[in-house]
């Protein structure tokens, strides 16, 4: 809570220190994808060709979004220890070096530490100083994504710190909204600021060197030196609008090992699975693409990861201060919206893969400006299911306050389920895309109405000390889910296209046509997102089952005395609902 | 709480020494002891070359662009090739695998390169997908020439003039000896790939050798700025070669090609 003495009123706005920590989540957010678009362009202006490099220039991508989850784990927890100002003050500091870095891949300084570093100690021959140029950028995303990830848990912590439980639904909801909004905005705004600094950058080279500053022509480096003076804002704005916020009376100490081993099974899981990050998901033209960009399976990664689960669910059991307290799971309000959110992150990874995948099938002829074309639509049907996901998270958190977490979760799933069923039905070699975005927005409906009573529910459910921690569980949850239907769902499309395309080629026919053969793999194709669709449709019915186990979250005023108490049991679940 | 504090200042602390410490190894390490003769040190190190079983080498170019006549490949002349990186593995006496990159506008490409004896194999995206084609790219290219006595690296460093000991440097934490010298354009066909814009004429040229094992580690061949580029804001092109990995296991066989 924020100490009342001497502050202004609207300095002590929950909401206005929620709105001003929010901007810097939005910004993080933004970057998770900021760069998947340009990568061809960042591999380019490093001298290095293009083909060779972007499996490993796609770790700006996969690394971002890892470090991001990683960061998850543990930034809730440190906060609860250290005081949630500390920790999001460090997380901005952090995430404004790793800007930085990214732009000052080229320092003779830091390259030459680097080439010494690999003479001296590694005994080998460093890296060429391009592919060091790369490793640097990749570095700087990564530490970046450790300052982007560590925002969010903290940021959903202070929500629960601002407002009191039977008002935290929509303050969750618009952080939820606001993180959702920057993934899905950042593809699309990377890829128009480098098309416009490409087309106008000379301009702004003019206006400065009028003014008698040289400045170099704008490009991809420029987003990321845009965080710095942002963040820079966002740190004065966070340090003064913080200092009222009291610190958590958590005592204990950080789970180093827990962290270790967590973030092990994680980096472990997603080199096993192969999995690519769902924003490169989103390119595929096809499935071997989809699975091209994936690493491919890896038994012993998979091994690895189950071992480090297994070890770190031994250290959380042992460990008088767990980074994940296990114990939370036996409530079934936290177990449920646990699952829920699991299930969630599935299905959007579903809704994610599906519409660019039928634009991409329907390109005939490859040649760069179908791609280019291919590519707008894809982000603009995209934009039909990821858009109504940012807008429905607000109404969820109201309509959590009403009528308790169970219904808005069990609903949007419902909405989603029915969305996905309809698409699994409707949608053919030739749907209209205008038809396709409407149907993908009943979805992103759906699914975006889930977010805030998900969140409430885990965070209303834990006490004041563990917060953090649940914060972080919330959204870990949703990006594992995300990936299991990603490596899964690859591999069963796979599967079934092969089944498809021999159903669609007819063995008697000797030689087959460029059309025919066009249309055979476009028909196999649309058969699998089709069954991808009903796949993700009983997903969610799966989820109104499991939401349909939550309990209480309706706000009743808490001044009513006896009602007060009424609601207090209710947010906590102790009284089912009607 | 105080614990976790006190561990994240340790932890800090840590890695300000581990920065400082690398930050520390480096400089110029000129000492007072007795360099070796430039002449001497450079036939050793010639002699080791020659007597290599195999290396590495890295040929990167910066500066003013040095363009591949594409004549021979099918690309359009208007195609602007330049050559940009190179990174291959010798295996003596006749074998060469290495990667060519290139670039082509404002894209960069690569191919893939085999020689064995004057057999040449060629696989690059552009020209002849995941193939591998039996197809010259370096007219009249033989491996043995990187080490032949009249024509190749050893002949170049073997016919440096004005050969001068500049000291002990350190190169990226390697302690080696740096020579310098003046060599002839017509004479660094080989550790050029015949690449090279300068036709005639003398150029700057460095050598790094290590100071224990008399190994050379790295040529940079400086060329002038040609007539037409010295108007244009271009740096001169460099030469950067670096020869490492001497006499590692290496086996470089023909790939398949559609022929076989």
């Amino acid at each position: 809570m924020i100490r009342q003495s001497s502050l202004p009123a609207w300095r002590t706005s929950p909401w206005f220190v929620l709105t001003i920590v929010s901007l810097p989540v939005f910004i993080g957010a933004l970057d998770l994808t900021i760069i998947s678009a340009v990568l061809p362009e960042v591999i380019t202006s490093l001298e290095l060709p293009v083909k060779e490099y972007l499996d490993q220039a796609s770790w700006a991508v996969t690394g971002y979004l890892l470090a991001y989850a990683i960061s998850m784990t543990f930034a809730g927890r440190l906060s609860d220890l250290l005081g949630r100002r500390a920790v999001y003050i460090a997380c901005l500091i952090v995430f404004m070096f790793g800007s930085y870095m990214v732009t000052a891949y080229d320092s003779s300084l830091i390259n030459g530490w680097i080439a010494r570093f690999y003479n001296q100690v590694l005994g080998q021959r460093p890296p060429r100083l391009e592919e060091r140029y790369l490793y640097l950028v990749i570095t700087g995303r990564i530490v970046q994504a450790l300052g982007a990830g560590a925002m969010v848990p903290v940021t959903i912590a202070l929500a629960g710190d601002l407002f009191p439980p039977n008002r935290r639904a929509q303050p969750i909801g618009f952080v939820g909204a606001i993180d959702t909004l920057g993934w899905v905005l950042g593809h699309l705004y990377g890829g128009v600021m480098v098309r416009f600094f490409g087309e106008q950058g000379h301009h702004f080279v003019t206006a400065f060197d009028r003014i008698g500053i040289a400045i170099a022509k704008p490009s991809w480096e420029t987003l990321f030196i845009l965080n710095i003076p942002i963040t820079l804002l966002a740190l004065i704005g966070a340090w003064w609008v913080l200092r009222g916020i009291d610190r958590p009376h958590t005592t204990g100490r950080f789970d180093i090992w827990g962290m270790l081993l967590f973030s092990a099974a994680l980096i472990a899981l997603n080199l096993g699975i192969g999995t690519t990050s769902p924003e490169a998901a989103t390119s595929a033209n096809s499935f071997e693409d989809l699975q091209s960009s994936s690493a491919g399976a890896s038994t012993l990664f998979l091994i690895v990861a189950a071992l480090a689960f297994i070890g770190f669910l031994v250290v959380e059991t042992r460990s008088k201060f767990p980074l994940i307290p296990l114990k939370l799971f036996r409530s079934r309000n936290f177990s449920a919206a646990s699952a829920a959110n699991l299930l969630v992150g599935f299905c959007l990874a579903i809704g994610l893969v599906s519409a660019p995948l039928v634009v991409n099938f329907r390109v005939e002829t490859p040649t760069s400006d179908e791609i280019q074309n291919a590519a707008y639509i894809a982000g603009v049907l995209l934009s039909g299911l990821t858009i109504p996901i940012a807008l429905a998270a607000v109404p969820g958190g109201w309509f959590s306050d009403r009528y308790g977490y169970r219904r808005p979760t069990a609903v949007g799933l419902a909405l989603a389920a029915a969305g996905f069923a309809l698409t699994g039905l409707v949608w053919d070699t030739d749907t209209p895309y205008w038809l396709m975005g409407s149907q993908m927005a009943i979805i992103g409906v759906g699914l975006g109405l889930t977010i805030s009573p998900i969140g409430t529910a885990v965070l209303n459910d834990v006490p004041e000390a563990d917060r953090g921690v649940a914060s972080a569980q919330v959204l870990i949850l949703r990006l594992i889910g995300m990936t299991l239907a990603i490596s899964s769902m690859t591999i069963y499309a796979l599967d079934r296209f092969d089944v498809y395309i021999d159903d669609y080629t007819e063995p008697e026919v000797v030689e087959t046509t460029d059309e025919s053969t066009i249309s055979a793999t476009l028909s196999a194709a649309i058969d699998v997102i089709k069954e991808l669709q009903f796949i993700g449709a009983a997903i969610s019915a799966v989820g109104v089952g499991i939401a349909l186990l939550l309990r209480g979250g309706r706000s009743v005023p808490a001044s009513t005395g006896a009602g007060g108490a009424r609601a207090s049991q209710e947010l906590t679940g102790a009284v089912p609902d009607d | 709480m105080r614990h976790t504090r006190r561990r994240f200042l340790l932890l800090s602390v840590s890695l300000l020494l581990i920065s400082a410490l690398i930050a520390g190894c480096g400089g110029d390490d000129s000492d007072s002891e007795t360099l070796p003769k430039a002449e001497d040190l450079l036939d050793d190190a010639v002699d080791n070359l020659e007597s290599a079983s195999s290396f590495q080498v890295k040929i990167g170019v910066t500066g003013y662009p040095v363009i591949i006549e594409v004549g021979g490949l099918g690309l359009p002349a208007e195609a602007g090739l330049a050559f940009k990186y190179a990174s291959g593995v010798f295996a003596a006496p006749d074998s060469l695998q290495a990667s060519v990159e290139f670039s082509v506008g404002d894209l960069m490409a690569a191919a893939e390169l085999i020689a064995i004896g004057r057999d040449q194999y060629l696989q690059m995206d552009m020209l002849t997908g995941s193939r591998w084609l039996n197809q010259e790219l370096i007219q009249g290219f033989s491996p043995s020439s990187l080490l032949s006595t009249e024509t190749g690296i050893p002949y170049t460093l073997r016919n440096v003039s004005g050969l001068e000991m500049a000291g002990k440097r350190d190169l990226d934490g390697l302690a080696v000896y740096l020579l310098t010298g003046k060599v002839q354009a017509t004479d660094v066909n080989a550790l050029t790939f015949g690449l090279i814009n300068t036709q005639s004429g003398e150029l700057d040229i460095e050598i790094y050798v290590l100071t224990e094992e008399h190994l050379v580690e790295q040529i940079v061949l400086r060329e002038p700025l040609p007539a037409q580029a010295q108007d244009e804001e271009q740096e001169p092109t460099t030469w950067t070669i670096n020869i490492t990995h001497y006499n590692e296991p290496v086996e470089i066989s023909a790939p398949a090609t559609e022929e076989n």
